[in-house]
């Protein structure tokens, strides 16, 4: 192998390569035998011999885990303290929450994009008043918008309420999320790595 | 040894040695002391705004000053291995950054990272909860009735979840890097997760958040000599070679940046996908509906690499066979799993035909 590597020095025509380079000759070998390796090492992990060897390992760490959560959490009930279980629970709650935000989100915008075509619905389906209506019935139509018109700004009353309701929800969820945590104890079976 | 003398007097050869040595002797401490104390560089770059959040997700909105040509918005789902900035990983390698500079509204969902809490997630709760919720969002938030998501790996297959499961925002078009879709034939995963004791319901129900060491081990031991040596004499070698280790040290930082599973998420993941492969049976169902992938009208891109060992090309490939729909392209590429968004194939190749792919069947900004 150096022999290749010293032909292919000489082939270029810088009399500095000229020099048998002992660095340039390990890296050379050095990765060669890498890639062998990697191939092997692949080929290895490939079979059901390593996985079933594998998993014995797993299990054995699974059931030596599995105990010793039970004596945490065993633990964890007797003392006065909150454990990170408590704590999960909390914020379980909060992302539950969230959830309800986010429904009531989506409904409201239905609910508004609704109204938007149903106004828009509403809008082309008056047509001008003709001409040889008498004034009596105009005046009645005229009355009958006039409600219309307040029905649909007390609508839009109670939607702008209910986002700025939704509004302030937020910012009261943004606020609980940005305050400090309680640091949750840490346990032996939930920090493996 | 004859050959040092060929061509130098004793005295240079010397001189040359000893500046070999020093070279060698310079590269190994820097290589040192990158892996030991270098600073992180900067990833996920590209200005963004962050749309929504739920727990730890967050769904961002990327901005632009250049103009915008596309009405249909792109969202982006990623797995939940590792984290979403391979997407946008630094300037100028960056999926996020392509498509917005050809003129692509694009939002990507970040899952951010899992805790204690949340090891009851399930694929339900991330389809329903988060996907469903975050199309919606941005469908709003483009002005769009229509869609599109770009799903990475495990992204795809929750991608294809939702894309079967709901018709509001429309799915106009759907683009998988990667994403496993036939669980038959896996390669390695194969062998390792149909193993006789090899138990998802045991490691769930006692670790409850598979943690993300053990997922780490999982994915670097497919190729371990790679993954565990063959990283840092890369690194050397790069130095070695007086070439610049930015891209490693980014790549470095992406690669060993996993977050903790949810153990309900992980026993849907094995159980249902890869030993029951339940997903091209229809067998899959979330919330008491069935996910039927003829349902998926979709256009379809199916982007594979051809050296991946993560996710084989026929396991992506298997979408044009049973999802629904009349448009369905297939592209292979000649890289590895992560070739498909790092790298210069992705560059020059993968990202300009997804622009391109996305850009022929995309709503166009109509000028006002």
């Amino acid at each position: 192998m150096s022999n290749d590597i010293m032909s292919d020095e000489i082939k270029q025509d810088d009399l500095k390569v000229l020099m048998f380079n002992p660095f340039k000759a390990w890296k050379n070998m050095y990765f060669v035998s890498e890639e062998a390796l990697t191939a092997i090492t692949r080929k290895a992990v490939e079979t059901t011999m390593f996985a079933n060897s594998v998993d014995v390992i797993l299990n054995s760490y699974l059931q030596y885990l599995k105990l010793q959560n039970e004596v945490s959490n065993y633990i964890a009930e007797t003392l006065p303290f909150s454990s990170h279980r408590d704590t999960a629970r909390v914020a379980k709650m909060l992302t539950a929450l969230e959830n309800k935000v986010d429904h009531l989100d989506e409904e409201l915008f239905t609910e508004l994009y609704d109204l938007k075509e149903d106004t828009a619905a509403i809008l082309e389906s008056i047509t001008p008043v003709p001409a040889n209506v008498s004034g009596e019935v105009e005046a009645g139509l005229a009355e009958q918008m006039n409600q219309q018109i307040k029905i649909t700004e007390a609508l839009l009353d109670k939607i702008s309420g209910l986002e700025l309701a939704m509004e302030e929800m937020k910012a009261s969820l943004l606020e609980l999320k940005a305050k400090p945590k309680p640091a949750a104890r840490k346990s032996k079976k939930t920090t493996t790595e | 040894m004859e050959r040092i003398f060929q061509a130098h007097s004793p005295g240079e050869a010397g001189e040359i040695l000893q500046q070999n040595w020093e070279h060698w002797l310079m590269t190994t401490t820097r290589w040192r002391e990158i892996l030991s104390y270098d600073p992180r560089p900067a990833t996920g770059c590209s200005p963004k705004e962050t749309l929504w959040t739920k727990n730890k997700a967050q769904l961002y909105h990327y901005q632009t000053s250049s103009e915008r040509r596309y009405r249909t918005p792109v969202l982006m789902i990623y797995a939940l291995i590792n984290r979403p900035y391979v997407l946008d990983l630094t300037p100028g390698s960056s999926l996020v950054e392509y498509l917005v500079n050809e003129g692509f509204d694009v939002y990507l969902l970040d899952w951010g990272e899992f805790e204690w809490e949340d090891r009851d997630i399930t694929y339900a709760d991330l389809v329903y909860d988060y996907i469903a919720t975050a199309a919606r969002k941005v469908a709003r938030s483009a002005g769009s009735k229509e869609i599109s998501i770009i799903g990475y790996c495990m992204g795809g297959t929750m991608s294809t979840l939702y894309a079967a499961l709901f018709n509001r925002p429309v799915l106009k078009n759907l683009v998988y890097l990667a994403a496993p879709i036939d669980f038959n034939r896996a390669g390695t995963y194969d062998v390792w997760l149909k193993a006789p004791g090899y138990d998802p319901d045991r490691i769930a129900d006692t670790m409850e958040l598979v943690p993300k060491s053990f997922i780490d081990w999982g994915t670097r031991m497919l190729n371990p000599m790679a993954n565990y040596w063959g990283t840092y004499t890369r690194l050397w070698k790069t130095l070695e070679e007086g070439k610049s280790v930015h891209f490693w040290k980014v790549l470095n930082k992406w690669s060993s940046d996993n977050v903790n599973f949810p153990g309900g998420a992980y026993r849907d993941w094995i159980r249902d996908f890869y030993q029951g492969n339940k997903l091209i049976k229809n067998q899959v169902i979330l919330r008491g509906k069935r996910v039927q992938l003829q349902r998926i009208k979709a256009n379809i891109l199916a982007m594979v690499g051809l050296r991946d060992h993560i996710v084989m090309p026929h396991q992506t490939a298997a979408a044009l066979t049973y999802l629904g729909g009349n448009d369905k392209t297939y592209m292979e590429f000649p890289v590895g799993h992560g070739g498909l968004v790092l790298g210069e194939t992705a560059r020059m190749q993968v990202f300009p035909e997804i622009a391109y792919w996305l850009g022929e069947r995309s709503e166009i900004l109509s000028e006002e």
